[in-house]
Parts: structure tokens; sequence; C-alpha cells
């Protein structure tokens, strides 16, 4: 291929697709007045017509068969009156002589333009060539397992593999006792690994990459590292469970732990207007009015973040069981000695109604500080209490609309003043 | 192949690859396969023609018969020329039919194609719409020349009110081609080519 590439550049020939073409007829070239025009080739049993062009014998005969006329002037031609043989440029072609295109690589033979096709087909010189070619040669299909034949066609291979099958069917038995004995030898090696595969239990981390990646020479020992590799995930699946279920555990008590400082932060820092809510106030009402001792306690609240405590009670009047009784009464706090004693300030009720705010019921009174209710608190919640005995009527509350999705609402408004 | 039609399309391709016309950038010539049957040849419009700075491709097959049969040539480049069929590429040349002869090389054949370019044969055309166009109408005849040179041989001369009436008919969701080739046939007359496309 090389050789005809540089000698198409010398010739300025554009390079495209021209690889491919025979360089020997190409290098054969005759001058025009030996050019048959119909082949392009050096005249073969020159002919010339009446109209004096010359023309091999075997072309313009073929060139006549399916026209009249001459294949350059177009003027009519008839084989049997216009040709005649041209033996004087057969003479003067056969006098020429050409050399081997294989000159350079060492033929020294000189023949006639229209023998030098014949010689260069047996040109021994044309031999290094056509190895040259071996390259693109067909390997045997059988070559895998060891086969070394190789062949210029197609064809050939298609023999070779017909009349081979034997010495075919030896290769492919020896290469398939020898991938047997492979296999043989890494079973055998599996009992050595299947010892450093069980470790695997000590360190699941570290040990479980490592399976991952060593390469493993067969399939036994590939399912068996991936078994093992299952235990140690079920194992790890199992654990964090476990410590899934222990961190939803903490994260609950974490929510009502956070709830309780909520409603803690509220009753602080409700400056003290406490707005308390009694739900369920039906169930409520009818275990108090069953046992008239039974009473109802607000939560503590703050009149300023670290000021007065105090807390809500309402039950039903010991004086008379138809009345409410309303109270407030001062709670300890932690900074109880950092405050000024008696209480002294303005306490407002206010009874929500729930579905006319007009009819709500306000009540304010002062604090007495003659009263020990007003005094620093010596029990947790101060035994006396300040307020109404008589607060409002039961009967009043539950029907004139104070009541509302059984939630009672009790706004209390405490100010120091 | 027949050896002697292999062999002499070899020489020609030699032939045609020393020429002064492929050195000028006048034609060109490629293998499409190695088989020599099938090849491709390039013709440049000739100058003070409607196809002037166009690139026009040609099919060229060379039949086993070869040289004594003409090779089968069309264009495979759209043109508006009234010997070459707008639709098929398909030319009509004498040299390429009856006054084929075995002295003439694909040299000499795309020479011949490209001065058809400069002179058309009217009277004896291949697509009678545009031979129709050219004896009676030469003017449009010259500008739709100009405007297909301009849109598949990449020629320099775009005739932007013939693209707007192309773009208009697209806009119908009518084929580019299809449009443009209506717009020929009816010369470039917007109702009728639309007519023509709707009925």
């Amino acid at each position: 291929m090389d050789p005809n590439k540089i000698k198409n550049a010398s010739e300025g020939i554009a390079p495209m697709g021209i690889t491919t073409l025979n360089e020997t007829v190409l290098s054969n070239q005759p001058e025009s007045r030996y050019e048959c025009p119909v082949c392009l080739n050096w005249l073969r049993d020159p002919v010339i017509t009446t109209c004096g062009h010359k023309f091999c014998k075997s072309c313009i005969t073929s060139w006549l068969q399916n026209s009249g006329h001459c294949p350059i002037d177009n003027i009519n031609l008839s084989m049997k009156v216009d040709i005649f043989p041209d033996n004087y440029t057969k003479r003067e072609i056969q006098e020429q002589r050409m050399s081997c295109p294989f000159a350079a690589k060492g033929c020294a033979v000189k023949v006639t333009p229209l023998d030098l096709d014949t010689h260069i087909a047996v040109c021994e010189f044309n031999q290094p060539e056509a190895s040259s070619q071996s390259k693109i040669r067909v390997p045997c299909s059988f070559q895998a397992v060891g086969c070394k034949e190789t062949f210029d066609s197609q064809e050939d291979m298609n023999a070779h593999l017909h009349n081979d099958i034997q010495n075919h069917m030896s290769f492919l038995m020896n290469a398939y006792s020898k991938i047997q004995i492979d296999s043989d030898i890494s079973n055998a090696s599996i009992d050595a690994k299947e010892q450093e595969a069980m470790c695997l239990w000590e360190a699941p981390d570290k040990n479980g990459e490592q399976s991952t990646s060593a390469p493993l020479s067969n399939t036994s020992a590939l399912i068996r590292a991936l078994y093992e590799r299952v235990v140690v995930l079920e194992q790890r699946n199992r654990e964090q469970d476990i410590v899934i279920a222990n961190m939803s555990k903490q994260l609950s008590a974490f929510a009502v732990a956070k709830m309780k400082q909520n409603n803690d932060m509220l009753l602080r820092y409700c400056m003290g207007n406490y707005i308390w809510k009694i739900d369920n106030f039906k169930t409520r009402l009818d275990a108090m009015l069953k046992d008239h001792f039974k009473m109802l306690y607000s939560p503590g609240f703050y009149t300023s973040p670290n000021g007065y405590r105090f807390c809500v009670r309402l039950n039903i009047s010991p004086q008379n069981p138809h009345c409410f009784a309303l109270h407030v009464h001062l709670m300890k706090t932690e900074y109880d000695h950092c405050l000024e004693w008696p209480f002294n300030g303005r306490i407002t009720f206010a009874m929500i109604n729930q579905y006319d705010p007009d009819m709500t019921q306000r009540d304010t009174m002062m604090s007495n500080s003659s009263l020990i209710a007003f005094k620093r608190p010596t029990a947790e919640i101060c035994v006396r209490g300040f307020g109404y005995t008589e607060y409002a009527v039961v009967s009043d509350v539950i029907r004139n609309g104070f009541v509302k999705d059984d939630m009672l609402i009790i706004r209390v408004n405490i100010r120091y003043v | 192949m027949a050896n002697i039609a292999a062999k002499r399309i070899k020489r020609e391709f030699k032939e045609v690859m020393k020429s002064e016309e492929v050195a000028g950038g006048d034609i060109k010539l490629e293998l499409v396969n190695d088989c020599w049957t099938e090849l491709q040849g390039e013709i440049s419009g000739p100058p003070d023609t409607p196809y002037e700075g166009g690139t026009f491709l040609l099919e060229i097959k060379v039949p086993e018969t070869y040289p004594f049969n003409p090779p089968k040539i069309r264009f495979m480049t759209k043109i508006w020329h009234p010997n070459v069929s707008s639709a098929t590429g398909a030319i009509c040349l004498d040299i390429l039919k009856d006054q084929w002869a075995a002295a003439l090389t694909l040299r000499t054949v795309l020479l011949s194609i490209q001065a058809l370019l400069s002179a058309a044969e009217p009277n004896d055309p291949q697509d009678a719409v545009v031979a129709k166009q050219y004896k009676e109408n030469h003017e449009l005849f010259e500008m739709t020349a100009k405007h297909w040179t301009n849109i598949y041989a990449g020629g320099p001369t775009c005739i932007c009110e013939f693209n707007q009436k192309v773009q208009r008919i697209q806009d119908m969701g009518i084929d580019e081609h299809q449009a443009r080739v209506a717009l020929s046939t009816y010369d470039w007359e917007l109702e009728r080519a639309t007519e023509q496309l709707f009925c």
C-alpha cells in the first residue's frame, strides 16, 4: 500500500480512493498514438478506419455491433468495408520494450507493452507485494483455541473449517480440559479463603469492603462471599432498627418536654393576663356537683416573669350549691424573697360569653393588704384565697352561652400596683 | 464487472485527476465504492449563467458494458433547468443516450453537462414546466434558477421575495421543497401555488 501512495503523490494525483487502484495498470500508460480510444489501453491487433482512427480490433468490433458510427467523429462505419488492419502500428508497438514495474525490486525483464500485464501477473517480484498484503489475511475462527492458520479469502477458510474438523475438535478438547483444571484449582483454594472470610463476622465494616473488591476466581467463592456479605448486612440492619426505635422514643420524649416548656413559658410570660380554658366542662361540673369538695385549680401564672404567681380556683360554693365560687390564690415561687409583701394590686375576672361578647361577665377587685391571702405564701398554694364565694349561678353559666364546645373560658388579669 | 470497463474507469479516473479542469476547480470526481461501478461527480455552475457560483453533485453509475454503453448520470443537487428533471435530476443529453460514443470519457461527459448548463435546449426538454417558463417568461426562469442555485447549490444570489413566499406556504404546513416546486411551477404566484397544493 505504502509504495502506491508515494507514487501517486509524485504523480500529482489526489489521493482519495486511489490507493485501491492497481498501480501496474496505470504505470503502463501508452502514448496517445498507440492508445485505443475505447479501452484506453495499448492498441492490441490495431485496425484503422476509413476516417483515420485507430482501435483495437476487438474494441471496434464490439462497438460496431451496437452502433454504425465511429466512436470519435460519428462517421458511418461498416465492419466489412471501413476497417483495415494497421500492421505498421502493430509492428511499432511490438518493437517497444518496457521495463517491469517491479524493476526497483530487482526484476530485469523487459517486454512489449502488450505482454506487460501478462508478465506482471507471473512476475516473481510481484510476490513480496502480495505478502505485504498478508496483514489482512483472515485468521481461522478457531484462533482463540490455538489454530494458527490464516487465509486470503473467506472461501479458503471455509474449506479449512470443513477439512480440519478433527484438528479443531482436539483444540477445543484441550482448551476445555484446561478450563476444568483451572476451576478445580480455584475450588481447592476455597478452604483457605473460607478461613479468611469467616473473620468477616468480627469486623464487618472493614472486611465487608475487602470481600467485594477482592478478585474472586470462581463462582462458588463468589457466592460464598456474597452470602457472608448478606449475613453481615442483615445483622447491621437489625442493629440499626434498634437504634432507630431508641431514637424515636427519645424524640417523642423531647416533644413532650418541649410542649411542657412551651406551656411553662406561656404561664411565666403572660404578665398576669391568663386565659383559663376549662375543657370537658360538663364532666368536671358533674363531678363537682356530686362532691362539693371537688375543686378546679388553674396552673400557676406570673404577674411578670419574676413576679407574683397566682392560680385560679373554681368550685361549687359551700354556702350556696347553686352558685360557683371563684377565687385567686398566691403560690410560692423561687424569688418570693425578692418581692414586696403583701401583694398590692388589681384583680379582674372575665367569664367569656362565647356566643355574645356583650354578655361577658366582668368583675374587678382591689387587693386587701390586711388579708392573709395577700401575704407571702407559706405553702405551695396559699390556703386562703380571695374572690367571690357566689360568683355566678351554675344554671346561668350553662344556659346563657358561657359554655361552648364543652369548654368554659375565664380570663384573669392580675396587675401589681 | 467486465475487465475492460474497470480498467478503463481506472484510466479515466487518473485522466480526470490530472486534468486542468480539476486543477481549476471546474469539475471533480470521487469514488463511491471500491469496485469502480459508482462515482460521484461535481461541476461548478458556469459563469454568466443563473447557475454561477453553485456546486452541483452528480451520481455516476458505470454499466458493465461500459464503454460500449454510456454511463448513467443524474443530478443529485436539485436544479431548475429545462433539460434536467426538477424532481428526479434525470438529464436529457444526447451523448448520454443515442449519441454516446465509446471515445467519450467521464471527463468529456462532465464538461458536456457543464456546457448544457450554459446552453439549454428548451426544444428537447426533460422538464416541460421549466422549458415552458424558459421560453415564455425567461426573466422569471433566470430568477427561479438563481434561487434554486442559491438554496440547493450554495449559489450567492439570495432572492428574498421568493424566500418569503416559500416561507408563507411553509407556514401553512407544507414541506419547504414542495412549496418551492409549486411556486416555481406557477410563476411565483402565491394564490395559484396554494390552490394547487391544497386542491
